[in-house]
């Protein structure tokens, strides 16, 4: 019996190895080397046709005194925040009224939150891109209608990144909604009954139930939306009329921005190399903190 | 019985179809259907003459990719280093001494009479092509030249005369002062701005100079070149009254058409884009002399890459698309004005009238200064250099920058980028 159950164990672990191995393999071919890859082309001067040209961590050492790299990394936090934050919050408000059973045509619904994931980003950009254009857009239009002056969406720092957030925002709330409304499901039910119960409050069940219970859920989108937020490259490339520049003075010109700019218009490949290696070690750092904060502010039972 | 009748039926008639296939295969199989790859950034002018030669040629199809201007010269440098470039590709001037350095990955057109072609070029527009060995990579498109179009019911409206002959001599004595002047005043009177944008201005004059940020050495002098800093000092004093957005870009292509641009420096094909970008607004343009004389902005090449699997197909296409019978045929077509001197002496040319833009002798204007024209010179980083200054002249016409701070910050960021200036 003890032999019989022992092969049977190795025989599982093997298969289960197996299993999962298709995802390294792949992962080890087309995301670690080309990582490793990166790492070493840092050290290097490289225009693509050239020869590379050894120069150590100078590509570092230029990067950290270099202005444009301090300002993309300001308006790359910012479009992350104002991306993550409401869209997070409008995610969970729009899961919990998908949630109510008095809701008419919930399929409809959810079939349609999901409707902007599946649009293709450049034609997004293309329309949003006319929204906010600065002279002659649909939002100048109507805020001068409602008696403002026009505001320069893409002269402007703040307004460019309120329209690529609003941009990143209608593509993937939906997405995140669905998602936290699967999680809402899972909730017991006799949780909610036993607080109406002791007459706890819609607000107050939301806060000391809801929130708890989905904490795991919480805390992946959290993490997901800060590794893809710090990442937002197509939005700020469509908004300035696929450029790199990110705006004429780098207003909304996001990190990953400023990397292909490095790596493609000024044929600098080592430079966008050492800014990769950064943003990947702030996306990492960024992740890690996100997950720990998550952990203890969300406790669960 | 009835089982055996059916399977000889349907026996026979697939040997039928086999039988028929076999008759029509080795027909096809003499003419391979060859397809060709054409990457450029807008319409160059050859659309119709591809369709003429696919007509004429009916085993090749060519499949056009357009990108974004400076998209599709980064997006060739990536391909040439992986070594799947298109079978053929434009280049354009600001970009052919960067591509030179890398003659080696372009096919030698030498291989396909290429030489011989060269007496029915301009030797200023055939030359950058040519490499230090000799080896011909690529065969020259149009010429620029340069003009004002101009919107005579806009001016009008400002009480400025409609007349060309009139809105030339506006600026003929005081030159670029002076248009700066006119635009100021149209500006003042309309409350529109007057130009589509400074990245034309400042493009424009430099094109009426042949050392701008490279000596005739090769060194880099954008700092301290004194035709740069002309052509920075119109272009700043230019933004109030000019629109900032990127040439070809889609808020550039709005601001033709919707009347907040009066006047934009064309080179000849500027015209084309005009007319596509404005439909609308035919009959409502005319054509002046420029400020400075003459200018030459713009002029490509097309070449094939030895990525091409069909490099001899793809040569032909090309020294039919540039002959001096094609290259005619695309400026009655689209405005771009050729870069063979033959057709100066064809009566078609010179007496060509262009009614969109009133009837405006298109023909005579380009080609009197084309014989004039003197080639730039253009350095390997030429279109980074470009971008940090228009990018610094968008920040003044937007109204974030001083001229002085503008400078100043583009300087140093062509720098860090190129390096640093003689």
């Amino acid at each position: 019996m003890k032999t019989a159950s022992k092969s049977g164990g190795r025989r599982e672990t093997r298969a289960g190895y197996g299993f999962i191995s298709p995802f390294f393999i792949l992962f080890g071919a087309f995301g670690l080397i080309p990582i490793l890859f990166t790492a070493y082309v840092s050290l290097f001067n490289w225009d693509i046709l050239d020869a590379k040209e050894f120069i150590g961590l100078q590509n570092f050492t230029d990067l950290f005194t270099d202005d444009r790299f301090y300002g993309a990394l300001k308006n790359t936090v910012s479009i992350w925040l104002l991306s993550s934050v409401p869209q997070l919050a409008m995610a969970l408000g729009l899961a919990v009224v998908l949630n109510r059973k008095t809701l008419k045509f919930r399929t409809f619904w959810r079939a349609v939150i999901l409707l902007p994931f599946i649009t293709s980003t450049v034609a997004v950009a293309l329309v949003f891109g006319a929204v906010f254009a600065d002279h002659g857009g649909i939002a100048n239009w109507a805020s001068q209608l409602a008696g403002l002056s026009p505001i320069a969406w893409h002269a402007d720092t703040l307004p460019s990144h309120l329209a690529i957030a609003a941009m990143v925002n209608w593509r993937w709330t939906g997405y995140n909604a669905l998602i936290y409304l699967a999680a809402l499901q899972s909730v017991p039910k006799d949780l909610y009954e036993s607080a109406e119960v002791d007459g706890a409050s819609k607000w107050r069940q939301f806060i000391s139930i809801t929130v708890p219970q989905i904490r795991p859920t919480l805390i992946f989108t959290i993490i997901i939306t800060t590794i893809g937020g710090l990442q937002i490259f197509a939005e700020p490339y469509q908004f300035g009329q696929a450029t790199y520049n990110g705006g004429s003075n780098g207003q909304y010109r996001t990190l990953t921005l400023f990397m292909f700019d490095q790596a493609f218009a000024q044929s600098k490949l080592g430079y966008a190399s050492a800014t990769a290696l950064v943003l990947f070690s702030i996306i990492a750092i960024a992740a890690s903190i996100n997950f720990l904060l998550s952990r203890r502010f969300v406790a669960g039972e | 019985m009835r089982k055996i009748i059916f399977k000889a039926v349907v026996t026979s008639v697939i040997l039928t179809f086999i039988a028929a296939g076999f008759s029509v295969a080795p027909s096809q199989a003499a003419a391979k259907k060859i397809t060709l790859t054409f990457w450029d950034w807008g319409e160059m002018g050859f659309s119709k003459q591809i369709k003429k030669y696919e007509a004429a040629h009916p085993n090749i199809k060519v499949v056009e990719k357009r990108s974004e201007y400076v998209a599709h010269h980064q997006a060739l440098k990536t391909a040439l280093a992986s070594g799947k470039g298109p079978d053929i590709t434009g280049i354009e001037g600001s970009f052919m001494p960067m591509f030179m350095q890398y003659a080696n990955k372009f096919v030698d057109l030498r291989s396909y009479g290429a030489a011989a072609l060269r007496k029915d070029y301009l030797s200023w527009r055939f030359s950058p092509a040519v490499a230090k060995n000799g080896a011909i990579i690529g065969l020259p498109t149009d010429t620029g030249g340069m003009a004002v179009a101009y919107r005579t019911d806009l001016f009008e409206a400002a009480g400025l005369p409609i007349d060309p002959a009139a809105v030339s001599a506006l600026w003929k004595t005081g030159s670029w002062s002076d248009f700066v002047k006119v635009a100021k005043q149209y500006s003042d009177k309309t409350g529109k701005k007057f130009v589509d944008s400074t990245q034309s201005i400042f493009n424009g004059i430099l094109a009426q100079n042949p050392e701008t940020f490279y000596s005739s050495a090769g060194k880099l002098v954008y700092g301290s070149n004194k035709n740069v800093a002309f052509a920075w000092q119109i272009a700043s004093a230019m933004a109030p009254y000019s629109g900032s957005a990127n040439i070809f870009s889609t808020e550039w292509n709005a601001g033709l058409g919707d009347g907040s641009t009066a006047a934009v420096l064309a080179p000849a094909w500027m015209l084309g884009l005009i007319k596509g970008a404005a439909k609308e607004t035919t009959g409502k343009w005319n054509i002046a002399t420029v400020p400075g004389g003459g200018g030459n902005w713009g002029g490509s090449w097309l070449s094939v890459t030895k990525g091409s699997k069909h490099p001899k197909e793809a040569a032909d296409l090309i020294k039919f698309l540039l002959s001096p019978a094609s290259q005619k045929q695309i400026f009655f077509d689209f405005g771009n004005f050729p870069s063979t001197p033959v057709v100066l002496s064809d009566p078609a040319v010179t007496g060509f009238k262009d009614p969109f833009f009133q009837n405006a002798p298109v023909g005579k204007i380009y080609a009197s200064s084309m014989l004039s024209l003197k080639p730039v010179i253009v350095g390997p980083k030429q279109s980074s250099i470009d971008a940090s200054f228009t990018n610094a002249l968008a920040t003044i016409a937007q109204g974030k920058k001083s001229a002085a701070e503008a400078w100043s910050s583009a300087i140093a960021e062509i720098e860090k980028n190129v390096g640093k200036s003689s």
